[in-house]
């Protein structure tokens, strides 16, 4: 089973809703004979959107219907997965919006990130859910925003969902430049490696969607990326500037991964839920 | 340890000149040409940016600039191959001084002089010293490199490095006003390193220093410690958020440089930031109304 997915590396216009959507619509009809079409995080409002967060929010409903007059998705055959400031129940979430003809879909970001040169949870509530989704095509798929990945509870819990393909959303900044970086920011090496280490273990192809261009002086890394379900890094897209790419995947192989993967075979999800809760109890009996 | 990746730098500070620069609707950019390091680095850096035809280098001398820092000014010029204009402050900067300043009321405590005798007038020249007349050239030279600007519709970029910034050895709304700072993140030790990598001429990168005032002065005769000293203890206090005071047991570095640093760094952080607003309502700008710089650009 073959998967065609188009990795859109967007640098887009930070609150500029109008013309990201168009940019999107652009791209989801040039790439209109693949089965996903991915998006960065954030990539109808930009990154550091501060108060634009409430400014900028569209229910899903709405931003489904905002990209549909645009781009007509809801008849096409692609899915499309971008990030879109989302309000629901008076809440603001960065989230990833996952759509097709058949069914629209979001995932709020369960970790916003606040530390160092990141302010999102000043901005944007946290999400508290995580959802597989099935593409038309009935390869199933989970949706990590960003800073998500760096949780491994989350990629392990997809896994018990049994996904083929899990697409990280970024808007990574570019940061350590020391002599040894190899001509790559640091973080970037730190990224792969996480992602990397995922697909192996979990035995799935991972599409790392990061955004490219400078916003408010921060440059991003890009460098988005494709995993095979060994752990090795198959496609890569340019460092920093705007790309695109189209791969193939072959679904099938994550399976066979899957289906030969001692870890996740004896892999005992009970036992890591009751220990966990063990050990919480012991932390907060010490913490007394 | 304060080793960079010269290629990589590169490719993050000349993206961030492109894109900062053009997403504004402008595409050429004036800087000021003192002859040193730090503005023989942000042309190169410029000029690879945007090309050479879109970067202006501005030489704005004063009478007791040195010989050798026009010439080394030219000389970034020529090698670079950036445009270059001369304006020489000196009449501007000596009409300031010569302008009567009348005192309509006492206001000795305002100008720290004692003008007891002197008819109600003063001469502004009379208030003048080294430091302050550097502050005084440093605006003249923001107030030129501004005008240039707006006639043509360029950006002025800004030359501090993250050692001057964190120490706080530059002037207000002087030196320290421009549109974007391409190498405000990286210490003196580092923009030597990224300067030889761009072929900066090599007696620009190892002379000492100087903000040029007066024969003789330098940097580190001002500041008191050599940069070495200060980028090694600015990293270890700022990057590696090292505790001063255990940093200063360890015997690594001497107890009076970190304090230096460490004073210098608090009491100059007014220098780094926007003004202070008065909070009154529940929509304060930069307090609870919070938009980035590049809003909609």
């Amino acid at each position: 089973m073959k998967q065609k997915i188009a990795i859109c590396q967007l640098f887009p216009k930070l609150g500029d809703l109008g013309h990201n959507l168009a940019r999107h619509a652009e791209l989801i009809k040039k790439h209109e004979d693949c089965d996903l079409v991915c998006f960065p995080e954030l990539s109808a409002t930009g990154y550091f959107v501060k108060d634009l967060a409430y400014d900028l929010a569209l229910s899903r409903d709405e931003f489904a219907s905002e990209l549909n007059n645009r781009s007509g998705y809801m008849s096409g055959r692609p899915s499309v997965i971008a990030g879109f400031s989302e309000r629901s129940n008076g809440h603001i979430y960065n989230s990833l919006f996952v759509g097709s003809a058949e069914r629209t879909f979001s995932h709020k970001k369960i970790y916003p990130p606040t530390y160092g040169l990141f302010d999102e949870y000043r901005y944007f509530s946290c999400g508290e859910q995580i959802d597989a989704f099935t593409l038309k095509s009935g390869v199933n798929i989970g949706v990590l925003n960003c800073e998500d990945a760096w949780h491994q509870a989350l990629p392990y819990i997809y896994s018990m969902y049994g996904i083929d393909l899990l697409v990280i959303c970024a808007a990574s900044p570019a940061r350590g430049v020391s002599g040894n970086a190899e001509g790559s920011p640091w973080n970037v090496k730190l990224w792969q490696r996480l992602i990397s280490s995922y697909a192996h273990l979990y035995g799935l192809y991972i599409v790392y969607v990061n955004r490219a261009g400078v916003e408010d002086g921060i440059n991003f890394s890009g460098c988005s990326c494709v995993v095979n379900p060994l752990g090795d890094i198959t496609d890569m897209l340019a460092q920093f500037d705007e790309d695109e790419l189209v791969v193939e995947l072959d679904i099938k192989k994550a399976r066979i991964e899957k289906a030969q993967n001692s870890y996740l075979k004896e892999d005992d999800p009970f036992l890591t839920i009751r220990e966990l809760e063990r050990a919480m109890r012991h932390r907060r009996e010490s913490s007394k | 340890m304060l080793d960079i990746d010269c290629k990589l730098v590169t490719e993050l500070l000349t993206r961030f000149i492109k894109n900062e620069v053009q997403k504004t609707g402008m595409n050429k950019v004036v800087l000021g040409l003192s002859g040193g390091i730090d503005s023989a680095l942000v042309a190169f850096l410029c000029k690879e940016a945007l090309g050479a035809d879109n970067v202006c280098g501005v030489r704005m001398p004063y009478k007791s600039s040195s010989a050798e820092s026009l010439a080394h000014a030219e000389l970034v010029a020529q090698r670079s191959g950036i445009r270059f204009l001369t304006y020489d402050i000196t009449a501007a900067a000596d009409g300031f001084a010569s302008q009567q300043l009348l005192l309509n009321a006492d206001c000795d405590n305002f100008l720290r002089v004692n003008s007891a005798g002197k008819n109600g007038s003063l001469k502004m020249g009379d208030t003048l010293n080294s430091h302050n007349l550097g502050n005084i050239l440093a605006r003249l030279r923001m107030n030129t490199l501004y005008h240039i600007s707006a006639l043509g519709g360029s950006m002025v970029v800004g030359t501090s490095n993250k050692t001057e910034l964190l120490l706080g050895y530059g002037t207000l709304w002087g030196d320290l006003a421009y549109g974007i700072n391409p190498v405000g993140d990286l210490y003196k030790y580092q923009v030597r390193q990224l300067s030889r990598y761009h072929g900066v001429p090599d007696e620009i990168i190892r002379k000492k220093p100087s903000a040029d005032l007066f024969p003789g002065q330098t940097d580190e005769g001002d500041l008191g410690y050599s940069y070495e000293e200060l980028d090694y203890a600015l990293y270890r206090l700022v990057d590696a958020r090292e505790n001063p005071k255990i940093l200063a047991e360890s015997g690594e570095l001497k107890p009076e440089l970190i304090d230096f640093c460490l004073k210098r760094i608090i009491s100059m952080q007014f220098k780094r930031q926007m003004p202070h607003i008065a909070l009154v309502s529940f929509r304060t700008i930069n307090q609870s109304f919070n938009y980035p710089r590049d809003w909609a650009l």
